[in-house]
């Protein structure tokens, strides 16, 4: 067990290794800033809460990306409004960027929000390149089940994006 | 977009979404302020508020009977104004108790992403049925109210008065209340 200056100083040293993954993940879930900024507040808390309960059966990155997806699929959205009219994009210096990875990020970023929060953890997971297998163990449903649900969800953001 | 543009973005995907990045730095200062304070999240918030509202009903299906003798209502109908808010308060008190419960077994840290996903869903559909039932059972409850209150009773037209601007002002909260909900709902129902 550890003591608390030292769990303190692993979960820091491990949310700025993987700062990445949460920033990701809570951006593709957001459908603006202030919802954004909520997510990860509350992924962040989650992984806090839940840092005792790693215990090493997978990579801390793997648990990272499951605790900031659970986090986001079940996050019951409150009742004050969010500032819709302040676009998603302006937030980072995507606005500033006139790159076509730009137009691609806002148009997959679309595409993607149209998604349910199941299909979203696993597009997102298939994008990011990890294999099947760990797929299966994020989601905890098996690998042919995966690869048909990828399969689906693939044809429906190309039938979404011909919309 | 074809499906192999779909892998064309799965290679590129880590370059596409290296703008994303300038907003990790802020995550290091927001992981040090849930180190520093007691922060809770959303659906944790929501599941006092269902333990809450789940023991508040529970107390309103004691006192309501009591609540239904009281000289403002007529001798006529106590008795089923009685009945209906037990009912109402007892149903209540249990929805709230199950989505409370439903909410405080999902464990982020250890579950897989399916299952939370499964039992999210589920709790809001049936958060969504219980509104279902509730609206329609609550405004019978306030026609059942007026229909008995006791005009005989000696409660004056300055009671009566207060009666119906009470009426009018929770008609409007519950107007409000009911489309925030349904904007929530058509949300949800679009996430599932």
């Amino acid at each position: 067990m550890q003591t608390p200056d030292a769990k303190t100083q692993t979960f820091l040293k491990a949310i700025e290794d993987n700062s990445r993954i949460i920033t990701k993940v809570c951006y593709y879930y957001a459908r603006d800033p202030d919802e954004f900024n909520d997510l990860r507040q509350d992924a962040m808390i989650c992984l806090w809460q839940g840092w005792d309960k790693f215990k090493g059966e997978s990579r801390l990155s793997t648990w990272i990306y499951r605790v900031c997806l659970n986090s986001c699929v079940s996050n019951f959205r409150s009742n004050r409004r969010h500032s819709e009219s302040i676009p998603l994009e302006a937030m980072a210096e995507i606005a500033a960027d006139t790159s076509d990875r730009t137009a691609m990020l806002s148009h997959m970023h679309s595409l993607i929000s149209r998604l349910n929060p199941r299909e979203k953890a696993v597009i997102l997971l298939w994008l990011d390149n990890y294999p099947y297998d760990t797929i299966s163990e994020i989601m905890g449903v098996p690998r042919n089940t995966i690869a048909s649900w990828i399969k689906r969800i693939k044809e429906k953001l190309v039938r979404l994006s011909d919309q | 977009m074809k499906p192999d543009n779909l892998d064309n973005i799965r290679s590129q995907w880590d370059e596409a979404n290296a703008s994303l990045h300038t907003l990790d730095e802020e995550n290091l200062k927001l992981s040090q302020k849930v180190l520093l304070g007691r922060m809770i999240t959303a659906r944790e918030r929501l599941i006092g508020k269902y333990r809450r509202f789940s023991i508040l009903s529970a107390i309103m299906t004691l006192l309501w009977p009591l609540y239904c003798r009281m000289d403002i209502f007529s001798s006529t109908y106590p008795w089923v104004l009685a009945v209906a808010g037990c009912i109402f308060f007892a149903i209540a008190s249990v929805t709230d108790f199950t989505l409370y419960q439903g909410l405080l077994g999902i464990d982020v840290a250890t579950m897989p992403v399916n299952k939370v996903a499964t039992i999210a869903r589920k709790m809001r559909r049936r958060h969504r049925r219980y509104m279902l039932f509730g609206i329609p059972m609550a405004a019978l409850m306030v026609v059942l109210m007026i229909i008995s209150l006791n005009n005989d009773s000696g409660i004056g037209n300055g009671a009566l008065y207060g009666i119906f601007v009470g009426l009018v002002f929770g008609a409007i909260i519950a107007i409000l209340l009911y489309k925030n909900m349904m904007n929530q709902y058509r949300r949800m129902i679009n996430d599932d």
